[in-house]
């Protein structure tokens, strides 16, 4: 019980010392390469303007960890999203999560971008069973985003969507 | 982690634990000869005020600390002596003895169990939300000198396994009380009757409504401590985590008297973050601390 709570707790430094001692050796806690180098590289890792109106902006958090998550969107007029950045203050697989959430999130249409599964992003990550809540933290980020974008649409009054969305249900 | 910052959390625990290995060998003469052990102190107390630490010593030996005064200090379980069917007996005389109770007459330790003592009796601790530290760190420290397994070394397998059971049982309970926010989890715990392994699976993904305006309060305090460059801002930040945690736990108090189980939910929820905010400013301050120690050479 103990041991798999303090694994959970690895924080992200421990995460990267961890990966790089055990490398090769096949020792039990190892972290896949693709946490590792989207720890070290995160892509897209910034801030838009949360005013703009093309901007969806989704903030959540991690009670259970204290960790928050920003994740942003700049979706162009025929809905499809160009621009995507990140901020994550969190543990190694918060900030892979998020950062490939980022990178899948690009050349999506909005709605196609609430397609991604917390799973997913579990699967490519690999990530142990104890950290799969960062996933599902990305997962939300995303639908915040998005959720953010369409209500500032809808407030500034007609948008890309609302006509599809009008047509959907008609 | 800096070496100021570990040694900041664990410095204070070396010195009562040197304490015990010096003094092991002591108790374990006097311990298993209960009766002639209390005769005993009661003559030699009068000579043992002599120092502070001595008197400190036989003070609680010859009152050895017995769990369970404050049988009703879970509101919201009934109380474990209440029920004398499922009333333990001594594994090696079979005389009866309470669900609480750590020694059987005969002088046997006795299992301790979740399901009929919680921390709070355990470490002889008012129930609630904010608790005495420095009483509860003495509890916890004369617990270990009846039960930790050094002390029973030589006695039978099963005793010994007894013991490692009970002192594992014991640094759970003062590793929960101590914190605040397994602190608060735990009295959450029992405000819902839950077992621990439920509640771990609840904590992982809680039901109350994410707070936009705490996130963003939690946001910008990260941003903030991210940019500070010197140990004094980050000491600010650390300062305001903190008030904020003791005003949370006001607040809490008066919510787990109430019974109010969705609002120390919210409670809990703002603590964890505040106690994450605190744990980084800490940490922050520490490293900055060191690189200014390192810049002057």
């Amino acid at each position: 019980m103990f041991a798999v709570a303090r694994t959970a707790v690895i924080s992200a430094r421990g995460a990267r010392a961890v990966a790089l001692r055990s490398g090769g050796v096949g020792a039990a806690r190892h972290y896949h390469e693709n946490i590792v180098d989207h720890y070290e590289n995160p892509r897209n890792v910034g801030s838009l303007d949360k005013k703009e109106l093309d901007v969806g902006t989704g903030l959540v958090g991690a009670p259970a960890c204290g960790d928050v998550m920003k994740l942003q969107i700049r979706v162009d007029e025929n809905g499809v999203i160009t621009e995507t950045k990140f901020k994550t203050f969190g543990c190694g697989s918060a900030i892979a999560s998020s950062s490939v959430a980022t990178e899948w999130l690009k050349g999506k249409t909005i709605d196609e971008s609430l397609s991604i599964r917390n799973t997913d992003i579990a699967a490519h990550l690999k990530l142990p069973p104890v950290k799969l809540h960062c996933s599902m933290l990305a997962e939300d980020a995303i639908k915040a985003a998005v959720r953010d974008y369409k209500a500032k649409r809808a407030a500034a009054g007609g948008s890309a969507d609302e006509p599809k969305a009008a047509q959907a249900s008609a | 982690m800096s070496r100021l910052a570990a040694s900041a959390l664990f410095g204070h625990r070396c010195a009562p634990h040197l304490r015990i290995a010096a003094s092991a060998h002591h108790i374990t003469l006097v311990q298993g000869r209960q009766q002639h052990q209390q005769q005993q102190q009661q003559q030699q107390q009068p000579v043992a005020r002599a120092t502070s630490w001595a008197a400190k010593q036989h003070a609680e030996q010859s009152a050895p600390w017995r769990p369970g005064r404050h049988p009703n200090s879970n509101p919201w379980s009934s109380s474990p002596q209440a029920d004398p069917d499922t009333a333990r007996r001594c594994g090696s005389c079979g005389a009866p003895v309470s669900k609480v109770g750590l020694f059987c007459e005969c002088g046997r330790m006795q299992p301790l169990s979740h399901s009929a003592i919680s921390y709070f009796e355990l470490l002889d601790c008012p129930f609630g939300v904010i608790i005495d530290p420095k009483l509860v760190e003495r509890r916890f420290w004369a617990l270990q000198k009846q039960l930790h397994p050094d002390l029973h070394a030589v006695k039978s397998q099963e005793e010994q396994a007894i013991s490692a059971a009970n002192t594992a049982f014991v640094n759970q309970a003062y590793q929960t009380l101590r914190d605040p926010v397994k602190r608060v989890r735990y009295v959450l715990q029992l405000m819902k009757g839950q077992d621990e392994a439920e509640a771990a699976a609840h904590a992982e993904r809680s039901a109350t409504p994410p707070d936009p305006a705490l996130l963003m309060f939690v946001y910008d305090t990260r941003e903030r401590l991210e940019r500070c460059a010197s140990e004094q801002e980050a000491r600010y930040v650390l300062r305001d985590a903190e008030q904020s945690m003791d005003a949370q736990l006001s607040e809490l108090r008066g919510e787990v008297a109430a019974g109010d189980v969705a609002a120390v939910e919210r409670g809990l929820n703002r603590l964890q973050y505040l106690a994450k905010i605190a744990e980084e400013a800490c940490s922050v301050e520490h490293r900055l601390a060191d690189a200014a120690a390192e810049a002057r050479g």
